[in-house]
């Protein structure tokens, strides 16, 4: 097991973000995390980046309590831009290069390539789309064992969404997790291989995907409506 | 640290750029003035230029507290948060960051300061003048020891500015942590920040009113106390930001 959160709980000025929430996430699987706007996933995904301190309930990696330390291998990626101002593509490459150390310069380099981003363009100035390959560049160059990804098909056309399912599938190992949050729930679907239900900051159900279709035949899609 | 006090020092160019450009129009100003035998016009470049030194001095520790506040408050705070490096570290590149600042503010004037008077000798009284007043300067502030006098203020000066720059920092953290669910958080770190200066200004008169402390004053320009006591709470103050940021710091 990479990860377990026990009893996770956050609160906003007086509302539950996230209440009383136990997962686990084992080695060399793709999670969904799944919810309505403000069921809770950015804030789940926060606290396991470290951003957010829990209010209760501690969170486990690989055993020990979330550290600092940790950081250096678990990649988050928000669903807002987050770059600096004066930053660059280039300068994205060059920060991430400094602080990580699992951060793959030359492959961030052919994906924004690959995704029509140019070195010199001005994070500030990218467009919705622009901006979301960009942190997708990012974050999967860094071959780190636990990658967080929220909402990473957000704002990006058809032919970049298939593009970035293309990279998780061919980043995803039996040494690296990948948890995803999405509203795309049919672009997932064929990949994912547990999901998360979230609602109200509760987790409401964990589901195998293949032994939920084995057992009923139910499609994710199916039981999402179920349960939202 | 370096890689963070790096990207903390980059954070601030653009106010060293216009630094730097207001600081060479100035001395182009001053340029002008002795070329064309304005002395009154040279004059006031130089009581400007001056009095501006002072203003910048503040104005980039105050943009220190600005920006750490921002980058608590948006997005961008991801970006330092998200590194493997202690909440110790990050602050205290953020301190350290924002002195460096300050001393390179600090420096570029007083470089320019010595430029403009080695150029106003020169112009009224040749290079024998510039090399008498440089040894009259060696004389007084190395041989007789006004250097250290000299010096010693300054660094008061500089310690007492960085105290309170530590206070802004720690008024910013509690707006974002303790005060975060208020709606007036951002004016209670403002009174915060006045109430830890009136307190920390106490303790400083309290101090001062023992004999022992107020006794050790040199020339009456600086007291060694006033430097170990602004020390001591500025070390204060960076622990109870630490603290803060470790124990309670979402962003």
């Amino acid at each position: 097991m990479i990860l377990e959160c026990r009893n996770l709980t956050k609160t906003y000025r007086g509302k539950k973000a996230v209440a009383d929430l136990s997962l686990s996430l084992e080695n060399g699987k793709i999670y969904g995390l799944l919810g309505e706007n403000g069921s809770g996933k950015t804030t789940l995904m926060k606290m396991i980046a470290g951003l957010v301190k829990p209010a209760e309930g501690e969170i486990l990696y690989h055993g020990h309590p979330l550290e600092y330390r940790d950081k250096a291998h678990i990649a988050y990626m928000s669903t807002e831009p987050f770059y600096y101002d004066y930053m660059k593509v280039s300068d994205v490459g060059r920060y991430y290069e400094d602080f990580f150390e699992d951060f793959d310069r030359k492959y961030f380099q052919d994906l924004i390539g690959k995704f029509g981003l140019e070195e010199g363009m001005k994070a500030k100035d990218m467009s919705t789309g622009m901006s979301a390959k960009l942190k997708i560049a990012a974050t999967l160059a860094r071959k780190s064992e636990l990658c967080m990804l929220d909402e990473p098909l957000n704002g990006v056309d058809y032919k970049a969404r298939e593009e970035i399912i293309a990279l998780i599938l061919e980043e995803a190992d039996d040494k690296r997790t990948f948890l995803l949050s999405t509203h795309l729930i049919d672009e997932i679907e064929s990949f994912v291989e547990k999901a998360f239900f979230i609602k109200s900051g509760e987790l409401i159900k964990g589901m195998d995907l293949e032994a939920e279709r084995m057992a009923s035949g139910r499609s994710l899609t199916d039981v999402y409506m179920d349960i939202m | 640290m370096g890689k963070l006090i790096k990207y903390e020092w980059r954070k601030q160019r653009t106010t060293r750029v216009v630094i730097l450009i207001s600081l060479l129009v100035g001395l182009l100003a001053f340029l002008w003035g002795m070329l064309f035998k304005n002395d009154v016009f040279a004059a006031m470049v130089l009581l400007v230029m001056f009095s501006v030194s002072l203003l910048v001095l503040l104005y980039t520790g105050i943009e220190s507290i600005l920006i750490f506040n921002r980058d608590l408050r948006t997005k961008q705070s991801y970006m330092l948060w998200m590194v493997p490096r202690s909440v110790w570290e990050i602050v205290g590149a953020k301190f350290i960051s924002a002195i460096l600042q300050m001393l390179f503010s600090f420096a570029v004037f007083f470089a320019a300061g010595c430029l403009c008077g080695g150029a106003l000798l020169y112009y009224s009284d040749g290079m024998k003048s510039v090399i008498e007043m440089a040894q009259i300067i060696v004389k007084n502030f190395f041989e007789e020891g006004n250097l250290i006098d000299i010096l010693w203020f300054v660094a008061t000066f500089v310690i007492a500015w960085i105290e309170v720059i530590m206070i802004g920092f720690l008024a910013v953290i509690l707006s974002r942590t303790v005060l975060l669910h208020s709606k007036f958080a951002g004016l209670f770190s403002l009174i915060l920040f006045f109430v830890i200066n009136w307190i920390v200004e106490r303790g400083y008169s309290l101090i001062h009113a023992i004999p022992l402390f107020k006794d050790a004053g040199n020339l009456g320009i600086w007291n060694i106390w006033d430097c170990v006591y602004y020390l001591l709470i500025s070390a204060i103050l960076f622990l109870a930001t630490g603290w803060l940021a470790d124990r309670k710091l979402s962003v």
